[in-house]
């Protein structure tokens, strides 16, 4: 899971996606953010998340999630496209066409 | 004389008291006693069940043997039986439909059970206040009875006389319209909870469904995140407008 997510992150570095977790490792508490920089290092996690602990409710009870991970695949417009794809080369695909979708809007926005 | 008289009306009334008591059963004189029972067995049976299936499994694990199918099956059989004897005993009155509800909350593979639950509860209490408990766990028969289930939902929700029972008819109609993709309909159902229904609880499991349906869900604008990350610094979803986000929620654990 990790490092194909750091494969797509480097891949498309200068295209217009982002890899954005919501994290429920605790990093609210500092033994909890401490455990999460020394396997974010070991990992070569490197992208952002948001920090689903300290948020009244959690971002997950907002989104209503019931099983991790989750995924949601949102376009360059803030709509939900896609939920869910976890198989490699279905995410690769779909998230491909988005972000041509997205480079095309911002070509035709020029 | 008068004790005479008073042990002679005694004689002549034990035996007849007795009759009337003989011809109704336990389950007639007090349902919910039978109920009570019932349920009180069927709990124990079913975490003696459970107790022996973990204890099974531990032991197939240690023997590197298969755990036998049988290990899996539920006591439910002698419990729909006694639940389906009760309400054959209590038929027609309001009081057979904890019963059959109760088929319908704990069957497991007695389907000819299930079948006549729902046929039980179309055409005996559609239109009793006390069909509104049922209603939740008619869901759990629409693999078997597909047709009924959704024949008595339709029954409860257009025509009891009570708003509440036709609204929660609704709301199980609705949901169940989703889970089986007819967005639509279970949308419009949903709606109608909102616009008819004044009960509190009613109103929030149908906004909470609809929430779920309409603000999260493929082709719906993402609810916006104000959140913090892991170092405390402030930052939104609507940040990232213009590019494509993958969401991911996770953890190390």
């Amino acid at each position: 899971m990790i490092p194909h997510e750091r494969s797509l992150v480097d891949e498309w570095k200068d295209r217009p996606f982002a890899l954005l977790g919501v994290n429920s490792d605790g990093t609210d508490t500092e033994e909890g953010l401490a455990k999460y920089k020394q396997q974010a290092k070991e990992m070569g996690v490197t992208w952002r998340s948001f920090r689903n602990e300290g948020n009244d409710p959690t971002i997950s009870d907002e989104w209503r999630v019931r099983g991790w991970p989750t995924l949601y695949y949102i376009d360059h417009e803030g709509v939900i496209r896609h939920k869910n794809i976890r198989g490699e080369k279905q995410m690769e695909k779909v998230l491909d066409e988005m972000i041509k979708a997205a480079e095309e809007a911002a070509k035709a926005g020029k | 004389m008068t004790r005479t008289v008073l042990a002679a009306v005694l004689l002549l009334a034990a035996p007849a008291a007795l009759a009337a008591q003989a011809d109704a059963s336990p389950v007639q004189q007090d349902p919910q006693a039978a109920y009570n029972k019932l349920a009180k067995e069927f709990n124990e049976a079913m975490s003696e069940w459970q107790s022996e299936l973990e204890a099974t499994i531990e032991q197939a694990k240690k023997d590197g043997k298969r755990v036998p199918r049988a290990a899996y099956r539920q006591p439910t059989g002698e419990f729909v039986a006694t639940a389906q004897e009760h309400a054959q005993q209590l038929a027609g009155k309001d009081d057979a439909v904890m019963f059959l509800t109760f088929i319908l909350k704990n069957a497991s593979s007695e389907r000819n059970a299930v079948k006549w639950a729902i046929k039980t509860l179309a055409s005996d209490h559609a239109k009793s206040a006390a069909i509104v408990d049922a209603l939740d766990h008619l869901p759990n028969a629409m693999r078997i009875s597909r047709g009924d289930v959704e024949g008595l939902l339709d029954e409860v929700a257009e025509n009891h006389e009570d708003v509440d029972v036709r609204s929660r008819a609704l709301l199980v109609r609705g949901r169940m319209r989703l889970e089986l993709g007819r967005e639509k309909q279970g949308i419009a159902d949903l709606k109608k909870v909102v616009a008819t229904s004044k009960d509190e609880d009613l109103l929030e499991e149908a906004n909470e469904a609809l929430y779920e349906v309409e603000r999260l869900a493929v082709g719906a604008v993402a609810p916006e995140i104000e959140g913090v990350d892991v170092d405390g610094v402030a930052f939104k979803l609507s940040d990232y407008r213009g590019k494509v986000v993958l969401l991911d929620f996770w953890g190390f654990w």
